[in-house]
């Protein structure tokens, strides 16, 4: 060590010279600094004086003596009793789940995270645990990738926007004052320019800003999730979502004896109790049959009989089991001849309804009297790839003499042309008689309501209402997913507005189509996208086509987007917003109690806002504000308010399963508490307790009053008790199925009233020269499905470091199509298809069918710009934009080629950097 | 210590009062020219020459980086505002996060543990950030901010004769930067080396890292002299 600084200018001369010139500079170099208008005002520190504003001020204070005065505390981390709390925390995804998360908070940090220790767990009562997602929550509120102010592209300049650069451009950190302005100015401009439509937004949280300011926009509608399974209201069923009396309740279901099951895979695509449920039963006796081209770990825990099936063809299989039950029924006594006399349309020719215009029964189908060839096992082998025993064997369990559900995920309907899926799947369970019978019941099976169906036992109020000043008459008109890049782009599109209509009615469909013309097709029509505005839907990942749509977004003039963080859409923007999490808002009924009917789960916030983040409503007030809105124009009752209205009206059923009374109990001080109005009342817990529980649960026992049959009464005397298709009874005939369809105008050729088999576009029969079965393969001989992935509830946690580690999101082939390419697990491999390609490690396994390969959903888009060649295994980058029947987004048909990678290969997700980089 | 001592130290604490002021401008903000301007004025060289050691080139390279842009032309200037705004602002991936958490925590992640103890000091001396709780305290910039405020405390406290006071603030500071920046700050500085473009930050921030080594062993001398 040399002379240090302080002696040698004590005892240098020529330093202290130097050090006397420093010395006098500090003053003026200070003051120049201090004048330069440099607006540090993110990284200052401010004085506090003796009050430090925080609840946690003892504990924080003492912790920081701890810290400072000692060098011992070499873990700075409390332990619990250190002045944070736990609070209730939103798992507010849009996934199968729904749990209770909670969160350990201190002084806005959170320590750690918990779930439900509040409710016992048994075979009958399971506890709301979350699941993976759940617990890294805390890392998505927190991530360092989060939006943390507004950003604005740097070449894009109103009237010179420079689209050619989205998503390679840099970036120019602005106020929210600025981005208001950009984008009021730009609003005002497009809207007058170009009138109605030229705006495109994506999800709903711009439009009540849009209704106020009276400008008309394009929306995008999507059978994403539900595929045909979208409006089975008008078939007398409910879709599983929106109407989830469509399958028994699960205590009921301990009586069923054999589950037939479609596409079924819970553990993947419902995490939470679903799996749980589905297990009782097969403790209990229950068979499951699994039709799936994956062998599932729902097959495994379940100890499934696997059927595997290429994708698009289960009613093609579907037809075949028909056929044996109809074939062997003399011999076996396999229908229910009671109840397809008395409950159903269109089996035969002595039970046509009458609204039918084809004289067509489903019978004379299945014989091949209309096209000369028999539904045999044998004919459904060659397209399902099941071979013809298991569908016998399958067919005789269907009898009516055992006790049999068949259950649908919504995947195994989301093809194309899969429009009559849904009709095929309750046409044979009617055949066995089973609907409306304990331990029978046929529907989808899918989202939050998996294996939990029946009425809410407890119910979500109402919040009272925002009591907004203003309301406009701006309104959206609708594009299908699978239509909309190409409406950017000006090419031709289908305006249905039919189907978004009837999304999640039941009987009300009827009502719907009243207003429609059913004898017309649709005609396309053009619009004149000028503008493209992101919001809370992902559409660049989670919908077809996505490589057209980047090249959408790049043609048009502006593009917003809003969310937390750059995903693939916020990416290719010109601005982008900082929104906060659920956490970082005032508590709500996460989805507003869309889920298992045994619970409402309840959050509060978590912590403050992170950074510049507002809520969409905040930033939907800041644009507005430049229009000359005020916040009342949007809602004069506070969220606080709201929140405590929903509680004090939410309701739980009794014991007689009849009667209902208010969930929450309420004092006058818990009113003073909340800062609310409102009156004291009885109900069955503490509102305070409710709240810190963040969760309420009906208890359930074998034998209680909350069990629940599907179509019970129906099936006693379905003519008092019709269901709600057009005929009031089960329909292998469904006119007014088919009118719909054929109404949009997606395809050219009529859909029959009777469930027939189509082959899909894009699905196996593709994989053949010629669309023909025998010939030889086809360019792309694979068909390629997207599984629900562990990592991501659809593209949300996609970037979460922890889920990265956990699950790798590999692509799936079997040992067979592997080999024949000469392809080893681990490798990188490029999926082709004839919309574009994506790089992936290959994960070889005999769980996959061969032919049948599986690009799991929802990885978000991350371009080589130099090849154009997906780096991140997003399945809607090689997905076209394709419409066929109901205008169904068929994600599950899709035929691609697979081979190794020669080129470098790709880095493990965890390795990859959180946001997306071009260099 | 005698006054000619104490007038020294005094002198050196003022100068570790701007040149972490300093710090925490340059670090802490999109450059302008008035700021580049006065951070590399010949009165802000002069201080940061009060800090060259031979044990250490981090005044040096200090002021080098700071002096080559003093006077940047309008081009100069918007490179360098891009490559802040890559590298401290996103929101494309920050491929050297301003963050104590981000490398003390196993995940990429801000609001962690190692927030909560930078905020339990910045309490100690009854400081936070303006933007609290929005922002996340352990932001290098405004740990350059407390390291300055910090030593004006130093400064007025052994002015007024407290010199107990001072060597407390002192040993604090010591402590503080073994706990919250010399545990990260040099690894922090190794990842921005890999960015794209090397305007300013890269270079600027690797001697920010070397002068809190430097920093570092100076406290002790500044107590050496305090206590003799």
């Amino acid at each position: 060590m040399n002379m240090g600084l302080i002696n040698k200018v004590l005892t240098s001369k020529i330093s202290r010279r130097d050090f006397l010139k420093s010395s006098a500079a500090i003053g003026a170099a200070g003051m120049a600094l201090a004048v330069s208008g440099c607006n540090t005002a993110s990284n200052d520190l401010e004085e506090t004086g003796t009050t430090v504003p925080n609840e946690t001020t003892a504990a924080a204070t003492t912790q920081a003596a701890t810290e400072a005065t000692t060098e011992a505390a070499a873990d700075p981390v409390a332990p619990v009793d250190d002045g944070g709390k736990w609070v209730a925390a939103a798992c507010w995804h849009n996934c199968g789940g729904k749990c209770l998360v909670k969160a350990y908070v201190k002084d806005g940090v959170i320590m750690r995270q918990k779930t439900d220790d509040i409710y016992s767990d048994d075979e009958v009562n399971r506890q709301q645990r979350a699941c993976l997602r759940g617990y890294s929550q805390q890392y998505q509120a927190r991530g360092l990738d989060r939006l943390k102010y507004p950003m604005k592209r740097k070449n894009w300049t109103p009237g010179d926007p420079h689209g050619e650069l989205r998503g390679i451009d840099e970036w120019e950190r602005i106020s929210w004052d600025e981005a208001a302005q950009y984008i009021h100015d730009e609003l005002e401009r497009i809207s007058t320019t170009y009138g109605d439509n030229a705006i495109l937004v994506n999800g709903g949280e711009p439009t009540a800003l849009l209704n106020k300011l009276n400008i008309n926009y394009l929306t995008s509608w999507t059978t994403s999730s539900w595929g045909c399974w979208y409006a089975p209201g008008v078939l007398g069923w409910g879709d599983g979502c929106n109407d989830y009396s469509v399958n028994n309740d699960r205590l009921d279901m301990l009586n069923c004896q054999y589950c037939v099951a479609f596409g079924y895979n819970p553990a993947w695509a419902a995490l939470g109790n679903a799996t749980n449920y589905a297990k009782a039963w097969k403790d209990a006796g229950c068979q499951f049959i699994i039709f799936d081209p994956i062998y599932t770990d729902t097959s495994s825990i379940l100890d499934a009989k696997w059927v595997p099936i290429r994708p698009g063809t289960d009613l093609a299989a579907m037809l075949g089991m028909a056929y044996v039950m109809l074939e062997e029924d003399e011999e076996k006594k396999l229908i229910d001849w009671d109840f397809l006399d008395r409950c159903c349309v269109g089996q035969d020719a002595d039970h046509m309804p009458d609204n039918a215009r084809i004289n067509e029964n489903f019978f004379d189908y299945l014989r091949g009297e209309y096209d000369g060839t028999p539904k045999t096992p044998e004919w459904a082998s060659e397209i399902c790839g099941v071979d013809a025993d298991t569908l016998r064997e399958v067919a005789r369990i269907l009898s009516k003499d055992n006790n049999c559900a068949i259950l649908s995920s919504w995947a195994s309907a989301r093809n194309y042309n899969a429009d009559q899926v849904p009709q095929m799947a309750i046409c044979l369970a009617a055949m066995g008689g089973h609907i409306g019978k304990s331990g029978n019941c046929v529907g989808p099976t899918a989202w939050n309501h998996t294996n939990n169906f029946g009425p809410r036992l407890v119910k979500v109020g109402s919040n009272g209402g925002a009591g907004a000043a203003t309301s406009g008459t701006g309104t959206g008109s609708y594009v299908g997913d699978n239509q909309m890049w190409n409406a950017v782009m000006g090419e031709p599109y289908n305006p249905t507005s039919i189907w978004t209509t009837l999304n999640g009615y039941g009987v009300a469909w009827k009502s719907v189509i009243e207003n429609f013309d059913l004898t017309k097709k649709i005609e396309n029509t053009t619009a004149n996208v000028k503008m493209i505005w992101n919001a809370g839907k992902a559409k660049l990942t989670t919908c077809e086509g996505a490589k057209k749509g980047i090249e959408a977004h790049r043609a048009v003039e502006f593009v917003v987007g809003q969310g937390h963080f750059l995903t693939a859409s916020n990416k290719y923007a010109d601005i982008v917003l900082p929104i906060t999490t659920n956490w970082e808002r005032e508590g709500s009924y996460v989805w507003e109690g869309y889920m298992n009917r045994d619970i409402v789960l309840i959050s509060r916030q978590v912590v403050d806002p992170y950074f510049e983040s507002l809520s969409d409503v905040e930033a939907c007030i800041k644009i507005g504000e430049k229009f000359g809105l005020t916040q009342d124009d949007f809602f004069t009752v506070s969220p606080t308010q709201r929140l405590f209205n929903e509680v004090a009206t939410s309701t739980v059923i009794k014991e007689n399963g009849v009667d209902w009374e208010n969930l929450c109990s309420i004092t006058q001080e818990d009113i003073d508490e909340w800062g609310v109005e409102g009156a004291p009342q009885e109900g069955r817990i503490p509102i305070k307790q409710f709240m810190e529980d963040g969760m309420y649960r009906v208890e359930r026992k074998v034998g209680d009053n909350f069990g629940y049959i599907d179509k019970e009464e129906f099936r006693k005397d379905p003519e008092a008790n019709p269901i709600a298709s057009a005929t009031g009874k089960v329909e292998f005939y469904s006119q007014m199925w088919a009118d719909i369809i054929n109404s949009q105008g997606y395809s050219e050729d009529e859909y029959s009233p009777l469930p027939k088999y189509r082959p899909a576009t894009q699905g196996y029969e593709s994989t053949f020269v010629d669309n023909t079965i025998g010939k030889e393969k086809s360019q792309y001989p694979l068909q390629c499905i997207n599984p629900h992935y562990q990592r991501r509830s659809h593209s949300i946690f996609d970037n979460i470091p922890w889920l990265r580690e956990a699950c790798a999101n590999p692509f799936y082939i079997s040992k067979q199509d592997a080999a024949d390419r000469g392809i080893k697990d681990g490798d990188t491999v490029k999926i082709s298809s004839q919309y574009g390609e994506t790089l992936r490690q290959a994960y070889v396994t005999a769980r996959m069918t061969p032919g049948v390969v599986g690009l799991p959903h929802g990885a978000w888009v991350r371009v080589d710009e130099a090849t154009g060649i997906d780096q991140s295994g997003s399945e809607n980058y090689i997905t076209g934009n394709v419409a066929t029947g109901m205008g169904v987004d068929g994600y599950n048909s899709l035929t691609v080629q697979v081979e190794k990678w020669d080129g470098t290969p790709i880095p493990k997700d965890v390795d990859v950097p959180q946001t997306i980089l071009f260099d | 210590m005698n006054n000619e001592t104490k007038e020294v130290v005094l002198t050196f604490l003022k100068g570790r009062e701007y040149l972490f002021s300093l710090l925490h401008t340059v670090l802490g903000a999109e450059p302008t020219k008035d700021m580049l301007r006065a951070a590399g004025s010949e009165d802000s060289l002069a201080v940061i020459r009060l800090f060259d050691s031979e044990d250490s080139c981090a005044a040096k390279d200090l002021a080098q980086a700071l002096r080559e842009c003093r006077d940047v032309d309008e081009d100069r200037l918007d490179r360098m505002k891009m490559e802040y705004t890559r590298l401290f602002l996103g929101p494309e991936e920050l491929i050297a996060a301003p963050w104590e958490s981000v490398y003390t925590s196993t995940e990429r992640a801000l609001f962690q543990k190692s927030t909560l103890a930078v905020r339990d000091w910045y309490r100690k001396y009854n400081y936070l950030p303006a933007g609290y709780p929005r922002v996340a305290d352990d932001h290098i910039s405004l740990m350059m901010h407390f390291l300055s405020l910090t030593t004006g405390k130093a400064v007025a406290a052994l002015t007024q004769e407290r010199t107990a006071e001072c060597g407390d603030i002192l040993n604090g500071q010591r402590l503080f930067e073994e706990k919250h920046l010399l545990n990260w700050v040099s690894r922090y500085a190794g990842d921005m080396q890999d960015s794209k473009t090397c305007e300013f930050y890269p270079r600027f921030v690797r001697a920010v890292a070397d002068f809190l080594d430097f920093d570092h062993s100076f406290i002790n001398e500044l107590l050496e002299h305090m206590t003799s």
